[in-house]
């Protein structure tokens, strides 16, 4: 691997299944490697950016991500997150950022009990230069798969995410009864990126799904590295 | 000593499994059924060394339940009668 292959790490739990669909998306379109971490792991190597992926960490039991954030990378994740490094959580991995309260808000059951595995419309709403610079489009076509993924907040904290401009997806028909259509949500400083839509799947042309995820990830890497 | 910790949603949250339930109840001819709620039910048991009451709380609050969208209530089981209701 070469120095910029070694800059990303993807963190592992027992039941993420979305680490493989990262992995060959940031291996053939940026040629970086992602070191993969294991949840019981302590430290992390030296890497400016972070991802957590899909799937169902310790098969959502108790609420979904809860577990995932006792465990014991989570001190080191959280040091990452303080030190002013990058984190790109998707789907099962927004619930975990959620749940260890590095966002906030919260990840409920879709308002009609069902799994929901679609492509979705989602409107670019985050104002920050850099994001409107790489994520262009109005709208971007990405898939969902989820059954917990209703966003809620309390009205001051919603209030507070439009003020502090940290809505950066919302969806064009709300799947899910979603607070205030939101798909996905940073910190306030735009370093830590959580969202339902699973960029990795529409990003290379082989999916045949849409390669607009890929601006996605490509927000990430310019706040990693 | 024994705890019971019952979690459930906060009134404003939407459960949609109670909802179903119930519609289904109805739909079933119990008409009568003004609301229903689902809660879940830990029972913990600590060490002595660390039984206490606020110990038990910071479980309840601060893992066992998400306080954005869940409240708890903490019962002491009394190991003879156990808690009204419950059959331990």
């Amino acid at each position: 691997m070469n120095g910029s292959s070694s800059q990303v790490a993807i963190i592992l739990y027992p039941g993420s299944n979305c680490d493989r669909d990262c992995e060959r998306a940031f291996k053939d379109i940026f040629g970086i490697g992602l070191l993969k971490v294991w949840h019981t792991e302590v430290s992390l190597p030296k890497v400016r950016g972070l991802i957590l992926p899909g799937g169902f960490s310790y098969g959502d039991y108790l609420r979904s991500g809860a577990l995932a954030s006792f465990s014991p990378i989570m001190t080191a994740i959280r040091e990452h997150a303080k030190k002013g490094g990058s984190i790109l959580g998707i789907c099962n991995g927004f619930q975990i950022l959620t749940e260890s309260g590095l966002l906030p808000g919260t990840l409920l059951r879709n308002s009609q009990n069902q799994f929901i595995c679609k492509k979705t419309k989602l409107i670019s709403s985050k104002k920050d230069f850099l994001w409107k610079k790489i994520v262009s489009e109005k709208t971007l076509d990405i898939p969902v798969a989820h059954k917990d993924g209703r966003y809620y907040l309390d009205a001051n904290g919603l209030k507070n995410l439009e003020d502090n401009d940290q809505i950066l997806l919302t969806y064009e028909n709300n799947p899910n009864g979603s607070a205030k259509d939101i798909a996905g949500i940073s910190s306030p400083c735009g370093k830590i990126l959580g969202m339902m839509p699973h960029p990795e799947r529409a990003a290379l042309p082989h999916r045949r799904i849409s390669t607009d995820g890929k601006k996605i990830l490509e927000y990430f890497l310019s706040q990693a590295l | 000593m024994k705890y019971k910790i019952d979690v459930a949603f906060k009134k404003e949250i939407l459960d949609p499994e109670a909802r179903a339930v119930e519609q289904s109840l109805r739909k079933k001819g119990f008409s009568a059924i003004k609301n229903i709620t689902i809660s879940k039910t830990f029972f913990l048991e600590l060490e002595d060394k660390s039984d206490s009451l606020e110990e038990v709380e910071n479980l309840a609050r601060n893992y066992l339940t998400n306080p954005l969208s869940e409240i708890y209530v903490i019962q002491k089981i009394d190991a003879e009668q156990g808690v009204q209701g419950n059959n331990l």
